[in-house]
């Protein structure tokens, strides 16, 4: 193949990457950690009910905390252009990380209905943060 | 291909069967009386033929199957030395079929120096590896 | 009646070891941002697992040659590297998720972090392949992976909604994904139910235990019935996800969040059964897929090989899978996300699967190998079409792949 049309092909590629991932960085960090919170939340949930063991729900609010970490780390490495929309999800990521970062150290073993409460709030954040942003 | 060659010139008659090399011994499995794999056929060697060629000289015949670490060399081309080769007499055949079936076993045959190299200095250091698996 | 548990013995693994991390993880995904809507791939997938085992199961017992002795042959030394080592590659690749996935699951029993159970799991992987009989090995993992249809029991338990994933089903519900993504995760699923080391372990297992032309009807029974119902669990997997996971806006990402229906469903007995299930199924893959880097290459280069031998009776054989479990262990280490090599190495799967494919179809055709047990008229038929099906995916895996951005 000659090289000309080597590099046509990758710029291809690079371009069809390009469209695919062109997503409001804001909304899908946002996304990303109301979802990791909301089975979190579940995890607590089924935890106090007795229907998950202990280190199953350690690992979910290991994970989640995890998770919501990324968000944050994808989002300070985006090009999000809005400076107001990039401090909007920065605060609500924020508030993600330190809820789940508390129940993770406290262990699941210690989770009570005021920790359920803290994480169906903070889903409702979550939740009003998106719609602010899909404004 | 047996040692009466069909490709030879003039035509003589055919005794037995007529097998093509390249299609049905080139690349298959050899295994040894006991059904274990000793290598895949890399290459034939024939006799030497007279050069130039007199019409009614004997066409050649296959004397050993060569095999070893030489598939790469068949791909990407150059020349392993001689000595890295190794050599099963064709009389060693017992049948042709989806794999070329020898009459002697493995131990008997020469084997590949990085066979026994791992297997004396790592495997058999190796606690069990000496052991089939149960 | 020794006869008869026999045959059960050979469904009942079959099943079990149908389900690895690749369709755990895949199926929950899809389950989770589809619902059922890609269930039909489940479908075609496991006809074409049931069609390709059965040929590459065929032509082992019958000719003796497991799948890279019959690449050589029939594709030359040339391109039958190309195709080694693209298949090895891929193999690799599956071998580290699963690796990883027995340690997730570990993680998911323990709270133990996974990283502290990789070297664990490859050590126990490799304590298993040098001293565990091969029939030992397959009837353990296979039983205790059919702890996997607590998923099924689940998505009972949950009380499905009929009408709901039957509307899935028909393609009349909205996924509010993109057409890009929903086949790119079509092709994902695929990838996951046909992964091509199923199939260099099938034909390698029958050389391995010495199946004759009489063993070939237990084996279609083993592939034609346990497959299929592998594939319900699949279904079963998905299910749960669309049931609890998509109405929560929830997106698979981890292995816990895989599991979280079921305790939804069954309470902590449930889970702690699934989790066993997902250990087995993954311990059982990972074997398959370090033994399948060992027969890949030994069969290329004509090394002995075969689990009932003796180590020392075939070295490089033994060699390649303790450097090939190292190699997985050391990418693992690194801190990359299992899940995520599992998505790549589905994808890859799907990507290579012709390369094996078409030797098989081939060599079930030739009566130099296979005399009269060649592939009937009808199954040519069927396998032509699953070439060509298998062929689009293969060649749409990558962009699709680029263009969604691993699904994103």
């Amino acid at each position: 193949m000659p090289v000309g049309r080597r590099w046509l092909l990758v710029a291809a590629c690079l371009l069809l990457a390009g469209c695919g991932t062109a997503e409001d960085a804001a909304i899908s960090t946002v996304q990303d950690a109301r979802s990791a919170v909301v089975v979190a939340q579940q995890a607590v949930r089924l935890r106090l009910d007795t229907r998950a063991t202990t280190p199953y729900t350690q690992v979910v609010l290991d994970d989640s905390l995890d998770a919501v970490g990324a968000a944050e780390q994808e989002l300070r490495d985006s090009s999000e252009p809005d400076r107001a929309r990039t401090a909007r999800a920065r605060v609500v990521l924020n508030d993600a990380n330190t809820v789940l970062d508390e129940l993770a150290d406290a262990g699941a073993d210690q989770m009570s209905k005021a920790d359920l409460d803290r994480l169906t709030e903070l889903v409702g954040r979550l939740d009003a943060a998106l719609a602010e942003l899909r404004r | 291909m047996t040692s009466h060659d069909a490709l030879s010139h003039p035509p003589v008659h055919i005794v037995g069967q007529l097998v093509d090399a390249r299609l049905s011994l080139l690349d298959r499995q050899v295994v040894d009386v006991d059904g274990r794999p000793v290598g895949v056929l890399d290459d034939l060697e024939l006799t030497d033929v007279a050069s130039p060629l007199e019409p009614g000289t004997p066409p050649p015949e296959v004397t050993s199957l060569v095999h070893g670490p030489i598939v790469l060399e068949r791909i990407f081309g150059g020349r392993r030395p001689d000595a890295h080769l190794l050599r099963i007499g064709w009389d060693a055949v017992a049948k042709l079929g989806p794999a070329i079936e020898l009459a002697a076993p493995a131990s008997e045959l020469p084997t590949s120096w990085v066979e026994s190299w791992l297997r004396d200095r790592v495997i058999v250091r190796i606690p069990g590896g000496r052991h089939v698996p149960r | 009646m020794k006869r008869l548990f026999a045959v059960a013995l050979g469904v009942l693994t079959a099943i079990g070891g149908f389900l690895d991390i690749g369709d755990l993880v895949t199926n929950a995904v899809v389950g989770s941002r589809f619902g059922w809507s890609l269930a039909w791939v489940v479908v075609v997938g496991v006809v074409g697992i049931c069609l390709f085992a059965q040929m590459a199961g065929r032509v082992a017992a019958v000719s003796g040659r497991a799948t890279f002795e019959l690449v050589r042959e029939r594709m030359g030394p040339r391109l039958g590297l190309a195709n080694l080592a693209a298949s090895f590659l891929i193999n690799l690749l599956t071998l580290t998720a699963e690796v990883g996935g027995i340690a997730l699951a570990l993680q998911l029993a323990s709270s133990v972090h996974y990283l502290l159970w990789v070297p664990v799991a490859a050590l126990a992987v490799w304590q298993v392949i040098w001293r565990v009989g091969f029939d030992v090995m397959e009837n353990v993992t296979g039983l205790v992976g059919l702890l996997l249809v607590g998923f099924a029991v689940a998505f009972f338990l949950l009380g499905p909604d009929w009408t709901q994933l039957t509307d899935q089903l028909l393609q009349r519900a909205p996924h509010g994904e993109s057409p890009a993504t929903y086949w790119f995760y079509a092709v994902a699923l695929f990838g996951a139910a046909l992964t091509p080391y199923e199939v260099f372990f099938f034909s390698s297992g029958a050389v391995e235990e010495g199946w004759s032309s009489e063993d070939l009807a237990q084996s279609r029974l083993n592939v034609l019935v346990g497959f299929p119902l592998g594939g319900l669990l699949s279904l079963a997997i998905a299910g749960c996800a669309a049931l609890t996971l998509m109405p929560l806006g929830v997106e698979v990402t981890t292995l816990s969040q895989v599991v979280l229906p079921v305790a939804e469903a069954g309470g902590r007995v449930l889970l702690i059964a699934i989790i066993l299930g997902v250990v087995a199924a993954t311990f059982g893959a990972a074997l398959e897929t370090t033994l399948s880097t060992g027969y890949t290459l030994a069969q290329f280069f004509g090394w002995s090989w075969g689990k009932f031998r003796a180590p020392a009776e075939a070295a490089r054989f033994h060699i390649t899978m303790i450097v090939c479990l190292l190699v997985g262990v050391a990418v693992l280490a690194t801190g990359v996300d299992p899940v995520m090599v599992t998505e790549i190495s589905v994808v890859f799967s799907a990507v290579a699967l012709p390369l094996t494919y078409l030797p098989i179809l081939i060599v079930a055709n030739d009566p130099d190998y296979l005399g009269d047990q060649v592939n009937p008229r009808l199954l040519n038929i069927a396998g032509q079409v699953y070439f060509v099906l298998i062929l689009v995916a293969s060649v749409a895996a990558i962009p699709l792949m680029i263009v969604t951005g691993v699904g994103r």
